[in-house]
């Protein structure tokens, strides 16, 4: 054994600041149906803190079927707590409680993150993941009253690297470097600095900067290659780096998406996320760009060169940055958090959701779909509705067929689309409201990836319905 | 269950609608399937199968539980490290679900003979190396035999599942042998590992990895030349740690931690319990729709990434293409024609040399010359004895490897 720590391969996911939030996290399960059941098992066992599980049933024939944390010796007991305890049994690190009630007053406590399966679920004061799966289709659906999310962690992380605008001191330092010496020095110029040279070099020739997709990839990049002509190929490497990074070379303005994207409510001033933007608003008037991040990408030079860009020349203007950013910040928001905003400021992104009332009121219209995704959408809406007129699913009787039919072409005016192919609408008779364990299985596994995004505030969660098509194992994601 | 093995289903194959019913039910509880790897994957897919209908399970592992497992192999329990997780797997599964039978196996999947492969008509591998995943999914191409005409018997096409998860993000195949692009057929389009140059670890260190990378590539060969490096020893890894830390520090770089110590050394590809669940399950449905005709197969690869900052999950259903020159399930055919008294040894002459020659199975010709003598003696039968042994099937074309490809070789007896 190297590692003492059991939840070390999604600690290296999370981080220990998203293991503490999870750990600390309260999630409420309403039902007891396998898709509740799975999403909370992948939640259980890397660590979340209290688990509260609500459910009015007694164990059946049909749970011990679908479910695996109903094992086959507790028929009549409380489906709540044979769940619970099973569950529980798999992490001693997790506690919780359970309650055989038909209503349950979510309001009386705070709830990191809700799970409801069983029945469509409108409050709206919580992250909420509503699921349902029906025969071999399955639906997730997503609302949180708030999602401003820091830590989106995209799969290429971007860098700050102010070529195009370098500060004071960067500057100092770009225009000091010379492109004469012998190859070992030529070969250990960083790529940043190629960038700058080239940047100037375009600028003294064609009087101004790239600006289209073609002067950047073409005529920018011949510069770039200008400036190691005669060199031999194998001392080009930081050439080409610079090549493969010519994005760097100009402006990221991401960041002003996030400051468009929220409106400041001067009421709503001591949420931290508020502050933040509130502070990077302020920040940008004063100083003409963001706080720079810590982040620094390797490239290819010398040891020395490295350390003393990273620590030196960027790491300097980072802690300052820091500072004066902070003091915008006014006590409300702790360092960490603030570093975290920093580091992030790319990135950023809030989400508004509907709510379910809304969405069952009149969900979003959808252009154009490449899948039967939306077809599946459409027809659990139907059934739906045809369960709560007739309180029971619907079969391939035609009294039933006919019934949903109905219901359908109801639905699809709604949405306007024309119609849907009777093929899907015999298809789903056939489930009678079957709630299969594997499509459970694998509902509850991306419900459980983003609830751990809900939870730690890291990562972008959908927004908001995801439908899985398990008849051709296709998934697609809708704003209803 | 029973609604999806009964009901008329119009989006279903004609195999499930034939068949619905009684029939369908019974069929499905004496099928038998193999999992490999009872690891992340593996546990969700025994778990999912023996709620699925599926009565007996076969499973391979020959891994122990390590406490790292335990936030998402949820089958295992801290009082279960140091076991096999094959049998602590099996054991667990049949206790809480008694009617399915799982049986365990703590061998490697290369000790196997392609007859014990044979039985099932679906593998499901749950693996975390390419080299594994190469030779299962060389040996359901192995499997597959061909009538008079050329065509793929249907009983002898068994279909492979493979499943493979990274943090959030995963991706699921189904490989139907000659039908679908093989595991060989999309090797290529594999990630390419990160690697530090050599140059950079020796000489201009930058990062902490850098440092690591140095001690752990060059330091340990030299100052402990007699010493097998044990990367789950925490002696050896500690040792590592030190040397790139005290590095480090000369070079004035940051951030050399016993946690990253261990990331660089292991190559940790980060794990947990949500994406495992969803690719696992997404295999075993996948499973499930080849034993009973139900819905249509996936197409033949699909990609998760549950990191996906611009809409939360990006998911993509691509059918990957046959590569026409595939190392393994390219087809070529040679015609030889030989009389019955022939002995086989003829075939040497008429082959491509270095060939690898098959008949149900089982090897008529090596090109592994450790292993020559073993089969001398079937080169010294002739063609009418092998086929009064059953060895050969006269109807059956023969299955020829060598390194670059698969050739059916059709005998014609003059």
């Amino acid at each position: 054994m190297s590692s003492n720590d059991k939840y070390d391969r999604q600690v290296r996911i999370w981080g220990p600041h998203g293991q503490t939030k999870l750990q600390n996290a309260r999630v409420l399960l309403l039902g007891c149906d396998p898709v509740g059941v799975e999403t909370l098992k992948n939640l259980v066992l890397p660590g979340i803190g209290y688990v509260v599980i609500v459910d009015s049933k007694v164990v059946t024939e049909s749970d011990i079927e679908n479910n695996f944390f109903i094992p086959h010796d507790t028929i009549g007991q409380s489906r709540a707590k044979v769940v619970l305890e099973y569950l529980l049994e798999m992490n001693q690190d997790v506690k919780g409680e359970w309650h055989q009630v038909e209503n349950f007053d979510v309001k009386e406590q705070h709830y990191d993150l809700i799970i409801a399966n069983e029945q469509r679920f409108s409050e709206t004061k919580f992250n909420l993941i509503e699921l349902q799966t029906y025969g071999l289709v399955g639906r997730m659906r997503l609302y949180s009253p708030k999602c401003h999310i820091i830590e989106t962690k995209p799969m290429n992380q971007k860098y700050d690297l102010r070529i195009f605008n370098p500060f004071q001191e960067l500057k100092e330092y770009f225009d000091s470097i010379e492109f004469e010496g012998d190859v070992d020095y030529l070969s250990h110029i960083p790529y940043i600095v190629i960038l700058y040279k080239a940047l100037q070099k375009y600028h003294k020739e064609k009087g101004k900067y790239p600006s289209t997709f073609s002067e950047k990839h073409k005529d920018f990049k011949q510069v770039i290659l200008s400036l190691c002509e005669g060199l031999e190929y194998q001392y080009t490497g930081n050439f080409y780096e610079a090549i493969d990074n010519i994005d760097q070379a100009f402006n990221s303005e991401n960041w002003k998406n996030s400051l468009e994207s929220i409106e400041i409510e001067q009421d709503v001033n001591e949420d931290q996320y508020f502050v933040l933007i509130s502070a990077l608003r302020q920040f940008v008037q004063i100083h003409g760009a963001p706080p720079l991040g810590k982040a620094f990408p390797d490239m290819k030079c010398f040891t020395q060169t490295y350390v003393h860009l990273k620590n030196t020349l960027y790491g300097t203007k980072v802690e300052k940055d820091f500072q004066a950013f902070q003091a915008l910040c006014q006590n409300k928001v702790d360092d960490e958090t603030i570093r975290l905003f920093i580091e992030n400021i790319q990135d950023l992104k809030s989400i508004t959701y509907r709510t379910i009332q809304q969405e069952l009121q009149q969900p979003n219209e959808v252009e154009d779909y490449d899948n039967d995704c939306y077809i599946w959408y459409i027809l659990l809406r139907s059934v739906n509705e045809f369960y709560n007129t007739n309180n029971r699913w619907p079969t391939q009787e035609k009294g039933d067929t006919q019934q949903l039919q109905e219901i359908v072409d109801k639905q699809c005016r709604l949405v306007n689309v024309d119609s849907i192919p009777e093929t899907h609408v015999i298809e789903i008779c056939r489930y009678e409201g079957a709630k299969l364990h594997m499509i459970a299985s694998v509902l509850g596994g991306m419900a459980s990836q983003e609830a751990v995004k809900l939870i730690t505030n890291q990562f972008v969660p959908i927004n908001n319905t995801l439908i899985y098509n398990g008849l051709k194992s296709e998934a697609s994601i809708f704003e209803f | 269950m029973n609604s999806i093995l009964n009901t008329f289903s119009p989006l279903s194959k004609d195999l499930y609608n034939e068949y619905r019913g009684q029939v369908m039910i019974e069929a499905l509880a004496t099928q038998k399937v193999l999992v490999i790897g009872a690891g992340g994957l593996g546990c969700e897919i025994l778990k999912t199968l023996a709620l699925s209908g599926i009565k007996e399970i076969h499973v391979i592992d020959l891994d122990t539980i390590d406490l790292t497992n335990l936030n998402r192999q949820f089958l295992f329990r801290m009082k279960d490290v140091g076991k096999y997780k094959a049998e602590v797997a099996a054991e667990f599964i049949m206790k809480r679900i008694p009617t399915c039978k799982v049986i365990p196996y703590t061998k490697k999947i290369q000790e196997f003979p392609i007859s014990f492969y044979s039985e099932f008509p679906v593998i499901i591998a749950g693996l975390d190396n390419v080299e594994a995943r190469r030779w299962i999914n060389r040996v359901v191409i192995q499997m597959v035999q061909r009538d008079e005409n050329d065509k793929v018997i249907d009983d002898t096409r068994h279909y492979l599942i493979d499943g493979g998860t990274e943090g959030l993000n995963g991706q699921a195949r189904v490989i139907s042998p000659f039908e679908t692009a093989c595991y060989e057929c999309t090797l290529s389009q594999l990630p390419k590992q990160l690697q530090y140059q050599m140059c950079t670890i020796a000489s201009t260190p930058r990062l902490p990895e850098h440092c690591i990378a140095y001690a752990y590539e060059v330091l340990w060969s030299k100052e402990q030349p007699n010493v097998k490096l044990d990367k789950d020893n925490f002696d050896h890894m500690n040792w590592i740690y030190q040397k790139a830390l005290e590095r480090s520090k000369q070079f004035n770089i940051e951030g050399v931690t016993y946690k990253l110590t261990l990331g660089v050394v292991k190559n940790i590809i980060p794990a947990v319990a949500s994406t495992n669940a969803l690719i696992a399950s997404i295999c075993t449905v996948e499973c499930f729709k080849i034993l009973t005709g139900n819905g249509s197969q996936l197409n033949n690869y699909i990609q998760w990434y549950g990191q996906n900052h611009q809409t939360g999950v990006g998911i993509n259903v691509i059918q990957q293409e046959r590569l026409e020159e595939c190392t393994e399930c390219s087809i070529q055919t040679l015609e030889i024609l030989v009389k019955r008294t022939d002995k086989i040894s003829v075939l040497l002459t008429q082959l491509p040399p270095d060939i690898e020659l098959c008949s149900k199975g089982q090897t008529l010709i090596t090109n592994n010359i450790r292993r020559k003598q073993g089969f001398d003696h079937i080169l010294e039968k002739t063609f009418q004895e092998l086929i009064d042994e059953q060895l050969i099937d006269v109807q059956t074309a023969l299955k020829a490897f060598d390194k670059n490809k698969t050739i059916n070789v059709r005998i014609n007896y003059e």
